[in-house]
């Protein structure tokens, strides 16, 4: 749902783009059809002009097939794995993976919730989130 | 990678071990345009307002909650303190804007609702009076509403009439509710230099000088903090109140970032974010717990009050640089009941009513959920607050009392609210009358420290 203080940002935009053209009909649609571009965008982004990246931390007990697990379901909805780094402690086994889904069509919630029912299938913990949270906390 | 492999687990280390969570977001809403000279037509406006501001208030904060994986407790929502908004109204009129906005939380599916009060420091309006009179039945008889009234400031003294009257309003409230263990006292603050834009409840409102929306965060940490303490091991002062500060500077900036994302769902401005480190009942999110990490045999204990204001400042000092605007309460809690080893201190003797009042000297609360005797009188409740507004008055800070005298029970009995507010074992305090001293009325004068010119 478009906000009225974006219509209304849209509407002076056009005003002063088109210039002498700026009717009331074509100021009209313009905003219009640039409304119905931001409603319909297919992918949810994460709001404003944040990276599509994520980072994906999965803990739990070593068994074989997690990696090939986790990476089917993020290859499966077209998402770019830029890093991957893992660590096994005896049996507990820790990875972390930095995923770019700003090409994937599927929705970021829908992502993280198969993460995580994969998770419980596998018996390991796997959290989906934005980066924005790590360079909050680590960065200055 | 952007990140060093132990960076990451230390995010994900607090919020899945060390209890780290947004406390809450509360999103402020202006009830200013609302009055109108009909009692229906003034209810029917606000419970308008609040559903539709508030419609969309859980769902934004679930949302960011599963894109930056950090839990949000709460989502609440705070207004202009009714007495302002909808002044000049009579007693059961105020009752019944109270159940109008009980209605309008239940609708938007929120927790708790705040700014069922007033500012009261100089003196009433007699819609002032008349709303503090509705107050005990207001919050026996609806479960979402809490209330916070101000009785005194740096500016302009303390207001003894009103004070006399919020003891009494403490005591009615405590029977009314006797039923549920007095809940209704969880459920009101009193207050000297209240905050206008704190998000915590009960004392949360959407003070006058704030724009018509905004959102307001508050964090959680005391988990955080307390496994930062205890990594510290054995060193220095100056070490202690560093590893403190860094902590709380990196749990403010997801406060502050969660904060950010729900305003900008909600196409808000973002207000605050208070820094406080609020504690829950749960074992591992204590200050307590904190404070006897720092070096302390128990809560209580000489040098608690030390301790505890050199864990406030560096909160302060971490914080301040994590966020752009901070404000609330900013300071550590120190609520009896809603601190498992805090109540379980007093419970056990070692943190008394009089340790308490000297630790809110220190810290931004004040006597926070602490369970006193049922029998406790109007004349000492008031001789309780006094102090606590004479503390705030004079320090030119926020203090508050939020205090239960738990109907029909005794020094030693328990009582269980369960959820955020805790249980707690009543507290013995102190008896003799200070009766001749509250009951002069009128108003203390401001402190010279009023005269900042």
């Amino acid at each position: 749902m478009v906000s009225e203080d974006v219509i209304r940002k849209l509407t002076l935009e056009a005003i002063e783009q088109l210039g002498p053209q700026a009717t009331t009909t074509n100021v009209q649609r313009v905003v219009q059809t640039a409304v119905s571009r931001l409603e319909s965008s297919p992918a949810q982004r994460p709001p404003s002009q944040d990276s599509g990246r994520i980072i994906i931390t999965a803990y739990g007990y070593n068994a074989p097939g997690i990696i090939a697990a986790i990476t089917e379901v993020l290859a499966r909805h077209e998402c770019d794995i830029l890093d991957m780094t893992q660590k096994l402690l005896q049996e507990f086994f820790t990875l972390i993976m930095i995923v770019d889904i700003t090409k994937s069509p599927t929705q970021y919630a829908s992502i993280g919730e198969e993460l995580s029912t994969l998770g419980e299938r596998l018996k390991m913990r796997i959290l989906v989130q934005h980066e924005d949270v790590f360079n909050a906390m680590h960065r200055i | 990678m952007p990140f060093e492999f132990e960076e990451i687990l230390d995010t994900v280390r607090m919020t899945e071990t060390e209890h780290f969570d947004i406390r809450t977001v509360t999103l402020g809403i202006s009830l200013r345009d609302c009055r109108d000279r009909d009692i229906n037509v003034t209810k029917s406006h606000i419970y308008e307002k609040i559903c539709r501001i508030g419609e969309h208030h859980v769902a934004y904060a679930q949302e960011i909650e599963r894109m930056y994986g950090i839990s949000i407790a709460n989502k609440r929502v705070s207004l202009t303190p009714i007495s302002i908004a909808c002044d000049g109204f009579e007693t059961e009129e105020y009752f019944e804007i109270g159940r109008t906005l009980d209605r309008a939380a239940d609708t938007i599916g929120i927790d708790f609702i705040g700014g069922f009060g007033a500012l009261v420091q100089k003196g009433w309006t007699k819609g002032e009076f008349n709303l503090i009179d509705s107050i005990p039945r207001t919050l026996s008889e609806t479960k979402h509403v809490v209330s916070s009234v101000n009785v005194a400031s740096t500016k302009a003294g303390i207001n003894m009439d009103a004070l006399v009257k919020m003891a009494q309003v403490i005591k009615d409230a405590a029977r009314l509710s006797a039923e549920q263990d007095s809940i209704s006292c969880g459920k009101l603050v009193v207050f000297c230099n209240v905050p206008e834009d704190n998000p915590f409840v009960a004392g949360a409102f959407h003070g006058v000088t704030e724009p018509e929306v905004v959102l307001n965060v508050g964090i959680s940490g005391p988990g955080v903090v307390l496994e930062a303490v205890k990594e510290a091991g054995n060193c220095s002062m100056d070490e202690l109140a560093e590893v403190i500060k860094k902590t709380a500077y990196k749990i403010t900036r997801a406060g502050a970032l969660i904060g950010k994302k729900v305003a900008e769902k909600h196409s808000v401005p973002f207000g605050i974010v208070d820094l406080s480190l609020a504690p829950t009942p749960a074992i591992g999110d204590s200050i307590a717990d904190i404070l006897e990490a720092m070096g302390l045999e128990h809560v209580g204990a000489p040098g608690t009050t030390a301790a505890l204001a050199m864990l406030n400042d560096a909160v302060k000092k971490g914080g301040l640089m994590a966020s752009n605007h901070v404000g609330g309460m900013s300071g550590a809690f120190i609520p009896v009941s809603e601190d498992t080893s805090m109540a379980k201190a007093a419970a056990d003797g070692h943190l008394s009513l009089e340790k308490l009042e000297a630790m809110t000297c220190v810290c931004s609360v004040g006597l926070d959920m602490v369970v006193v005797p049922g029998d406790t009188t109007v004349d000492v409740l008031a001789g309780i607050i006094a102090d606590e507004c004479a503390i705030g008055m004079v320090n030119d800070k926020t203090t508050a009392v939020r205090i239960i005298p738990a109907y029909s029970k005794g020094v030693g009995d328990v009582v269980d609210w369960g959820g955020l507010l805790g249980k707690a074992e009543v507290m013995a305090i102190r008896t003799i009358s200070p009766a001749k001293f509250v009951n002069r009325g009128g108003r203390f004068p401001a402190p010279m420290r009023s005269l900042t010119n």
